[in-house]
């Protein structure tokens, strides 16, 4: 070897070796943290759980960079969970398993955030759902809860109120999908409405498709003024359609499972006309988070399903969290965020973000919507009728006393 | 070229227009640039790619000086995040009456929002713009400075504050050179009448001329939610002081066509 080639070889060993000694000790100083998300990213609610996950991602790619700087990284990893609850304890046993996953975005679906939620109390993780809407999810005393949306027994008097006030109907029949969520919906929708003076003349749990078309001819004998569904478009889709072919002129209502552009993909003209009431309602509803719309249809190519704004939301607010409890390199705890999360006062897309101590929204929101377009990509622009925002029953109940 | 042919090629521009863009998010809840309120805006960013045309008509009834029509247009796009361009113009039935911006002018705005609300801080925008003298009797370029903060004061109802100075640089008797001009307000959106929002503000204008009382004035509108692409607004008001020839009573009403260019 010739001493030129000599001195070539030495300078390019020591320049790799200190570059990789640098980047080693560059990357040991950095601290890393996940946060997961888990919704259903295949079969039902695919649509919304797709949604919920990029949402999570977009946040961490555009809100992680400052925390990125003061040497903390921060990955979103999602975990599909198929809408079920067995899936997502599976799932959820995985995600309490990673030390370094601080906060779960999710779930999508009330009957796996149900089930999750003492596996990550007992993790000492925050669960933060942008969708569970089931009252129980925030009345069972678990600390580590946190919802960013409204619940079913103020969504159920709201849709009832809206049949008996706005429709003027007397009568509905309402149908579930016979899960957690939905027979629970359309229980506090029985309440309700039979509170609001409305008769009930039947209520029947449908959990596969068949059976949701073999329920039309007995609508139409009931002929009810209204048919209130408490379950997924894949359910309302073949009962709305066969509903309307056998003849039924009931107006249909659902609940918020029904907001989603599943609906009109699935259904085609019976959806049209459907009133929904929803607790996350279409991005425009936020004038705050035009922005992000359109970030999020220039990286992912899509228009963000409902909930999508309060998964974003979600993502910045444990960003905001891990920002103020990060110190000297030192990564916070779980318990920290939980506790960090539980005082809280943050202003995100969809307005001001404060929990009361159960981990319900001090304020949440309620709209009545109305499906008025045909297109699936035009699903943001259906109608919205009302616009309430309503704190959690018990709450007001507290203030009352 | 008939009125009935007139009508036939508005209406086939119009269509035209609507097949060659795409619907953009609603964005009917906000206040934009003299919609339904003359003088105030609210600082929301639109998206890069949305836009909106704007177009009404409008009357004053003057205490000194004839009443008369106006037609105020707008074109505002997204051309960056958080950029927006504008260009209008308004047409008035009276171009040699000294009205503001003067009949017949193009103005061209540029709008940056700056950060996001926070638990304690407003939304922020800023706009430059520039007024040309294109119109009857014009004699001067005014170059304009408006900021925005709006913040959310409880569920739905939103408060904005307006702030801008204007520059003349053409000065004719007793003008000023720089003049302000501020406007204090809210929207709210109805609760159980979701489509509808409710908007009013105060007004104070700096006097043209030196020597002249401000102008000062209240106004209220409605912006209504026809479709998910077009809203109806209609605002009223009145200039309470100022000089002897103010407004007794203004009206606007119009019509925003929201859209996205290349679709979404």
């Amino acid at each position: 070897m010739s001493p030129i080639r000599a001195c070539l070889v030495a300078v390019a060993t020591c320049a790799v070796s200190t570059i990789a000694v640098t980047g080693a000790s560059f990357s040991e100083a950095r601290a890393v943290v996940r946060i997961a998300t888990q919704s259903p990213l295949s079969e039902r609610y695919q649509a919304q759980g797709q949604a919920l996950a990029s949402a999570v991602k977009l946040a961490v790619e555009q809100r992680g960079r400052s925390l990125s700087r003061r040497g903390l990284a921060v990955e979103a990893v999602p975990f599909d969970d198929h809408g079920t609850a067995p899936a997502g304890v599976d799932e959820a046993r995985r995600i309490a398993a990673d030390p370094a996953i601080v906060a779960v975005i999710g779930p999508l679906n009330s009957d796996v955030a149900l089930a999750v939620a003492p596996i990550y109390r007992d993790a000492g993780l925050a669960m933060i759902s942008p969708s569970a809407t089931h009252p129980a999810l925030t009345t069972r005393g678990l600390t580590n809860v946190f919802r960013l949306c409204g619940r079913d027994d103020v969504q159920a008097d709201v849709a009832a109120r809206f049949i008996a006030k706005t429709l003027r109907a007397r009568t509905v029949y309402v149908v579930h999908d016979d899960t957690v969520y939905g027979a629970g919906n359309a229980e506090w929708f029985r309440s309700a409405a039979q509170t609001r003076g409305l008769t009930i003349v039947a209520f029947e749990g449908a959990p596969t498709e068949t059976q949701a078309r073999e329920l039309a001819p007995l609508i139409r004998a009931k002929a009810p003024d209204a048919l209130y569904v408490a379950g997924p478009p894949e359910l309302a889709a073949p009962l709305f359609t066969a509903a309307r072919r056998t003849g039924v002129r009931a107006t249909f209502v659902g609940a918020d499972a029904l907001d989603s552009s599943d609906l009109v993909k699935q259904a085609g003209d019976a959806a049209r006309g459907t009133y929904y009431t929803s607790v996350a309602g279409p991005v425009g509803v936020h004038p705050q988070a035009r922005g992000f719309a359109y970030d999020y249809r220039k990286r992912f190519g899509d228009n963000p399903e409902p909930f999508a704004t309060q998964a974003y939301d979600a993502a910045t607010l444990v960003l905001d969290t891990l920002a103020k409890t990060f110190r000297g390199g030192t990564v916070p705890s779980r318990e920290a965020m939980v506790a960090a999360l539980h005082s809280t006062r943050y202003m995100g897309l969809t307005g001001p973000i404060a929990f009361d101590e159960h981990g319900d929204l001090r304020r949440a929101l309620y709209l009545v919507m109305k499906v008025t377009v045909d297109d699936p990509d035009d699903w943001d622009d259906n109608r919205e009728l009302k616009r309430l925002g309503l704190v959690p029953p018990r709450l007001a109940r507290e203030r009352m006393d | 070229m008939r009125p009935v042919g007139v009508v036939a090629c508005v209406v086939q521009a119009w269509m035209l227009l609507v097949l060659m863009i795409g619907s953009a998010n609603a964005q009917d809840k906000t206040l934009t640039e003299g919609r339904p309120l003359t003088r105030l805006g609210d600082a929301f960013p639109i998206a890069r790619g949305d836009g909106q045309i704007l177009g009404g008509v409008g009357t004053t009834l003057q205490r000194a000086s004839p009443n008369r029509a106006f037609i105020p247009i707008l074109l505002v796009y997204g051309v960056l995040p958080e950029t927006q361009v504008g260009l209008g113009t308004t047409l008035s039935s009276d171009p040699h009456e000294a009205d503001d911006p003067h009949a017949g002018d193009l103005t061209g705005s540029v709008r940056v929002s700056i950060g996001r609300e926070t638990v304690l801080l407003p939304s922020f925008a800023t706009t430059l713009s520039v007024t040309i003298p294109t119109g009857v009797d014009s004699h001067a370029t005014v170059y304009e400075l408006k900021g925005y903060a709006t913040k959310t004061l409880a569920f739905s109802l939103y408060g904005h504050l307006n702030a801008a100075v204007d520059v003349t640089d053409r000065l004719e008797r007793d003008e000023r050179r720089a003049r302000y001009k501020l406007a204090l307000g809210m929207n709210y959106v109805l609760p159980e009448l979701a489509p509808l929002v409710v908007a009013a503000d105060v007004f104070s204008d700096q006097a043209r001329e030196v020597g002249q009382t401000n102008t000062t004035g209240l106004e209220a509108g409605v912006r209504y939610r026809v479709t998910s692409k077009i809203y109806w607004d209609a605002g009223a008001g009145t200039e309470l002081a100022g000089p002897r020839d103010r407004s007794a009573f203004f009206f606007t009403t119009g019509l925003t066509f929201n859209f996205t260019l290349g679709g979404r």
